[in-house]
C-alpha cells in the first residue's frame, strides 16, 4: 500500500505539521465511533441486561448518571457492577443503594479484545492561529441537513474535536512492570504527554468476567497511573483487562481555569 | 452502505467493519466543540483548602456551556498526592468526592463531603470535555 491517505486539521491548526492529537482525524488511526446510545432505567437491585448489542465482541462503553437531574459519572457505573460481553450490557446486583438508577451512555465501535497500535507521525503541536475562516469538512448523518447548527447532527464536522484512537492493549495483566509490582496492565506509548484513556476489568471474581469500566480515580485497586511514556491499570489480582489511550492529552496548554476553594 | 467512509491502511473499504474505519457516514463520533468560549475542553488547576463542613455539595467552579440541553462529559483528575494515578471523575479520597457533572446551563465541578467535615489540603489538576453529545435522554 503506498504512502497516500487523508488527513484534516482541527480548526486554526495547519495540517502540515499539525501534531496527532492536533487533526480533527487521519486515515493513519480510527476516531471513537458511537455504535448505539442509550438510555435504560434500573428501577430496582435485580442482574439485568441493560443492552443487546449482538457485536460477537465486548466493546468499549462509557456511562453517565443522571437519576438526580445531573449527568456524571460515578462509581456505580465504573466499578464491577455494570460489564459488556460478546452480546450484551449488563447490571449485576449489589452495586448501588439508590434507585431508580437513571443512565444514558454510548457503545462504541471498539473491541476489547483486540490489540490496536497507531503510528505516532507528530507529538509536537504547531498551535492554534487565528481561524483562517469559515472553510473545513462536514459530514451529516443520514437524513440530516449539512446547514444544521447542532453539532449532534453530523458525524464529523471541522468546528470540533473528537477522540482519536492511539492504543488498545488487551491482555492478561502481568507482574513485570515499571514501577510496580502487582499485576498491571501497561501501555507504552511514548507519546511525551499524559494521554486521555478509558480501562475496563474482565475478572470473574469481580465482575463475573464481564467488562467493566474501571477509569474512576481511587487510591484503591484497580486504578491507573501514567507518565508521559507509559500508562497501566494496576490491578488487585491476575485480570484480564483493556487499556485504551487516546491520542488526546490530559493537559491542554496552560489551565483554562484556577481555582482556590 | 455508507455514504462516505475512509479506511484504515491496507484496508478494503468496501470490507470494512466501524472499528477499521477512519470516518464512516454512519457512526458518529463523540465531538467538543473547539469555537466555544469558555472552552469545552480544558484544564482546571483546583486547590481544596478550606473546610467543607459534613453532608454538604459545594460547587467550586461552574461554566456555562450554552447548549439547550444536558451535554455528555468527561472529567479525568490527577492529585499531587498519588504519584501519577489518576482517573476519570469522581475523585475520591475516603468518604469525600470531588464530582464533575452537566445539566441543561452549567458544567459544575463540586465537593462532596462524607460524614465528618473535610479539609482537602490538595491540588488537583482536572482535564475536562464538554461533548456536543447528549449526558441525558434526549427530550
Amino acid at each position: 500500500m503506498g504512502d497516500f491517505g487523508i488527513k484534516v486539521s482541527q480548526i486554526g491548526h495547519d495540517v502540515q505539521g499539525a501534531a496527532d492529537f492536533e487533526l480533527l482525524f487521519s486515515s493513519g488511526w480510527p476516531l471513537l465511533k458511537i455504535i448505539a446510545e442509550i438510555d435504560v432505567t434500573i428501577t430496582s437491585d435485580v442482574t439485568q441486561t441493560l443492552y443487546t448489542h449482538n457485536l460477537g465482541y465486548p466493546p468499549a462503553f462509557f456511562l453517565s448518571d443522571y437519576s438526580t437531574g445531573f449527568s456524571q459519572s460515578n462509581t456505580a457505573l465504573n466499578t464491577a457492577n455494570i460489564g459488556v460481553n460478546t452480546t450484551e450490557l449488563k447490571y449485576f446486583s449489589g452495586g448501588f443503594n439508590t434507585f431508580p438508577l437513571t443512565i444514558h451512555g454510548y457503545i462504541f465501535a471498539l473491541d476489547l479484545t483486540s490489540n490496536y497500535l497507531a503510528p505516532v507521525v507528530s507529538s509536537n503541536p504547531v498551535r492554534a492561529t487565528t481561524d483562517a475562516g469559515d472553510w473545513g469538512v462536514k459530514i451529516t448523518k443520514r437524513g440530516k441537513d449539512v446547514s444544521s447548527k447542532d453539532y449532534r447532527d453530523f458525524t464529523v464536522h471541522s468546528g470540533t474535536q473528537s477522540p482519536m484512537i492511539h492504543q488498545i492493549v488487551s491482555t492478561l495483566g502481568t507482574s513485570s512492570n515499571p514501577g510496580y509490582t502487582g499485576s498491571a496492565i501497561v501501555s507504552n506509548h511514548n507519546l511525551g504527554y499524559l494521554p486521555l484513556f478509558f480501562s475496563y476489568v474482565s475478572n470473574p471474581a469481580l465482575n463475573n468476567g464481564y467488562y467493566a469500566f474501571t477509569g474512576n480515580y481511587t487510591q484503591s485497586l484497580p486504578r491507573v497511573f501514567g507518565n508521559t511514556t507509559f500508562t497501566q491499570i494496576e490491578l488487585t489480582s491476575t485480570a484480564i483487562g483493556c487499556l485504551v489511550v487516546f491520542k488526546d492529552p490530559f493537559n491542554i496548554d496552560v489551565p483554562t481555569a484556577v481555582i482556590n476553594a | 452502505m455508507s455514504l462516505f467512509k475512509v479506511s484504515l491502511p491496507g484496508v478494503n473499504v468496501d470490507a470494512a467493519n466501524p472499528f477499521q474505519t477512519v470516518v464512516d457516514s454512519d457512526y458518529a463520533n463523540p465531538k467538543i466543540n473547539k469555537k466555544a468560549t469558555p472552552p469545552h475542553r480544558g484544564l482546571v488547576q483546583l486547590t481544596l483548602n478550606n473546610t467543607y463542613l459534613a453532608g454538604t455539595n459545594t460547587a467550586v467552579y461552574t461554566l456555562k456551556h450554552g447548549y439547550a440541553y444536558t451535554p455528555e462529559v468527561w472529567g479525568v483528575v490527577s492529585d499531587n498526592t498519588g504519584n501519577n494515578i489518576f482517573g476519570f471523575m469522581p475523585y475520591i479520597s475516603g468518604f469525600h468526592s470531588v464530582t464533575i457533572s452537566t445539566d441543561a446551563t452549567n458544567m459544575y465541578i463540586t465537593v462532596v463531603a462524607g460524614a465528618t467535615d473535610w479539609t482537602p489540603n490538595t491540588l488537583l489538576n482536572i482535564s475536562y470535555a464538554i461533548f456536543a453529545d447528549n449526558g441525558a435522554k434526549n427530550v
